[in-house]
């Protein structure tokens, strides 16, 4: 007796919960604009369907979630035990496929850490099952419950590769990047997706030098964005990247502001630059397009050096704009020893890609006289009024070499 | 993140802080979050208002959140709800500079009995907007040189504001500004103890 009645019982929980995962399924087919999806915290069933949509954004109340989401656990899972001859005949049967995507859907959307289900996707992905437009839809809307998700980043790398570049929509990329960066602090998988999509698509450095400032300053403590933009700066230096009308002055006006923050008058133009940036340098090892990129990726980092400071006049310190503007100041004395050493040839490689170019510039650096050259010898100069911390890390990185007060001795 | 939540105008009454004016940018919540977003911050700013002496200045912490409060002597207030990292400094200049327009349109005997109907002011919306870059109110700061950063009283909690005796989850349940649903998500967003609680 008692049993039947928890057999009933647990029969109508699986009506219930078939339901509400059919009701989010006919979301799914209604509204192909759906934005986001989340919980919502209710407790109580106040029977009426928990499934709530507005203005393409989907919620589903938290009262019932939990039991939602074993039904589709369970469900999933018994469908990878069958044997492939099972799965077949039961396929046939019933059209599963979309049955087993629907699943899917709630089942990732709660919680959206099981890599098996985002397995099983990809092999209905890969017998032509599921569209990979709405796939990438799906794991767009995964991101805006759990911003986090590299699963859902992972899986999107995934689709991208049965498709040619020119078809992807890269901005639609960036921006996804953007806004999971926005929702989430530190958020490793979406900076390191962004970099993915530097690295695949189209030369995008110029508008995402204009974007990544905009997110720094008003996400001023997240150093994920710093870094990236130190990722940017690198990579526009290896592409030779430069504005096309590099000659005009305006382009080089806060390289110039910099020099003048370090005593240093300079004429604006190109040809006055390169002499005092690059006096003892062998002309003709380089070329005049490595030389314009050198100049223009010298002043964008000179403006990040100068926004740190003004980041700071306004905001007190911070680890990050110190860091950030270490991290400027470092480019711009490193490519300056390279191109004069001769280190640079015409296939610059990003520091960090060879141990032995890392050597090699470090070497350099211990060798290099910075008291010949007037430039590096006025920022050594100033550099060192910075505290002695900073001086620490000036000998560590730069080879400053400033004499360095007896630490203390530790018994 | 630097962020402007909301800013909202009240008049301080002898019994409770009557709401003249608000606005709020609430597009960094989750959707179906806002609405409870906004009744919490509606909520916060009445109480803050109704525990801040008249001239007196206050920056309430709770969570990620800044509740910062300025309440006239003659009984006008503001409350401007930021991120931590917002400058304090930045957000009582603009205080001081909303109260000085509105007084200047809208005038004193209205007040008392205004509600958001009836009072005209309708900057709010436009400085949220233009405000959330702190950097535009540099020329605000530079006129007020006289605002004294030593006068706000800084306090770490909403708790810490409440008079004695006073609790806040009895204040949440006991509040009829609040509807149901963000009586639950107050209750579960303080059991799990999510990112996403205000109060």
């Amino acid at each position: 007796m008692e049993e039947d009645m928890e057999v009933d019982l647990n029969n109508e929980k699986r009506v219930l919960c078939e339901k509400i995962i059919r009701d989010i399924n006919a979301v799914f087919v209604k509204d192909a604009d759906l934005a986001s999806f989340e919980i919502i915290p209710k407790e109580t069933n106040c029977n009426k369907s928990p499934v709530v949509h507005v203005e393409h954004n989907l919620g589903l109340e938290s009262w019932c979630a939990q039991h939602v989401y074993d039904h589709a656990h369970r469900t999933l899972i018994l469908h990878r035990r069958q044997t492939l001859q099972q799965q077949l005949r039961t396929l046939q049967q019933q059209q599963q496929s979309d049955a087993l995507a629907k699943y899917l859907n709630v089942a990732l959307l709660i919680n959206p850490d099981v890599t098996t289900f985002w397995h099983i996707r990809r092999q209905l992905v890969q017998k032509n099952r599921l569209s990979i437009n709405k796939e990438l839809q799906f794991s767009a809307l995964v991101l805006s419950i759990k911003p986090k998700s590299n699963e859902a980043f992972a899986y999107r790398r995934w689709l991208y590769s049965f498709q040619s570049a020119d078809a992807i929509d890269w901005p639609n990329e960036i921006s996804i990047c953007e806004r999971s960066a926005d929702r989430c602090a530190s958020n490793y998988h979406a900076w390191s997706h962004r970099q993915w999509v530097l690295r695949s698509g189209p030369c995008l450095l110029q508008s995402e030098l204009l974007r990544t400032e905009k997110f720094l300053r008003k996400h001023i403590s997240d150093y994920s964005c710093y870094h990236y933009r130190q990722v940017l700066l690198a990579r526009a230096y290896e592409l030779c990247f430069f504005m096309p009308n590099g000659e005009s002055q305006p382009q080089l006006a806060s390289l110039l502001d910099l020099l003048a923050e370090y005593g240093l008058s300079c004429e604006p133009n190109t040809e006055a630059l390169i002499q005092l940036l690059l006096p003892n340098m062998n002309r003709s090892a380089v070329s005049g397009q490595r030389l314009r990129s050198f100049l223009y990726c010298c002043n964008v980092a000179a403006y990040d050096m100068r926004l740190c400071l003004e980041q700071r006049a306004l905001y007190g310190p911070r680890d990050c704009f110190e860091l950030h503007r270490r991290a400027a100041l470092k480019f711009i004395v490193d490519q300056c020893v390279r191109l004069q050493t001769g280190l640079a040839d015409e296939h610059y490689q990003l520091p960090a890609h060879t141990a032995a170019a890392a050597n090699e510039l470090q070497s350099q650096l211990n060798k290099f006289d910075y008291g010949r050259h007037p430039f590096l010898e006025a920022v050594r100069q100033a550099e060192s009024a910075l505290g002695c911390k900073h001086q620490r890390w000036c000998n560590l990185h730069l080879q400053f070499a400033y004499p360095v007060p007896e630490a203390p001795q530790r018994n | 993140m630097v962020k402007l939540f909301a800013l909202s105008v009240f008049f301080k009454g002898a019994s409770e802080a009557r709401i003249l004016k608000t606005a709020s940018d609430l597009q960094s919540f989750s959707f179906f979050q806002r609405s409870t977003v906004n009744e919490f911050m509606t909520f916060a700013s009445k109480t803050i208002v109704e525990r801040t002496q008249p001239a007196l200045r206050q920056s309430v912490k709770q969570d990620a959140y800044m509740c910062h409060v300025y309440v006239r002597a003659d009984n006008l207030a503001g409350v401007l709800i930021a991120d931590h990292e917002y400058p304090h400094r930045v957000a009582h200049t603009l205080i001081t500079k909303i109260l000085d327009d509105f007084t200047a349109k809208v005038s004193a005997d209205q007040w008392p009995n205004g509600t958001e109907a009836t009072i005209a002011f309708d900057l709010l919306p436009a400085f949220l907007s233009k405000y959330q870059n702190p950097v535009e109110a540099d020329p605000l700061t530079k006129m007020q040189n006289d605002l004294d950063e030593t006068t706000i009283i800084l306090k770490n909690t909403i708790e810490a504001v409440l008079e004695r005796g006073e609790k806040l989850d009895d204040m949440v349940n006991k509040s009829e500004k609040l509807s149901i649903q963000s009586k639950a998500f107050y209750k579960t967003a303080k059991k799990t103890n999510s990112c996403c609680s205000f109060t």
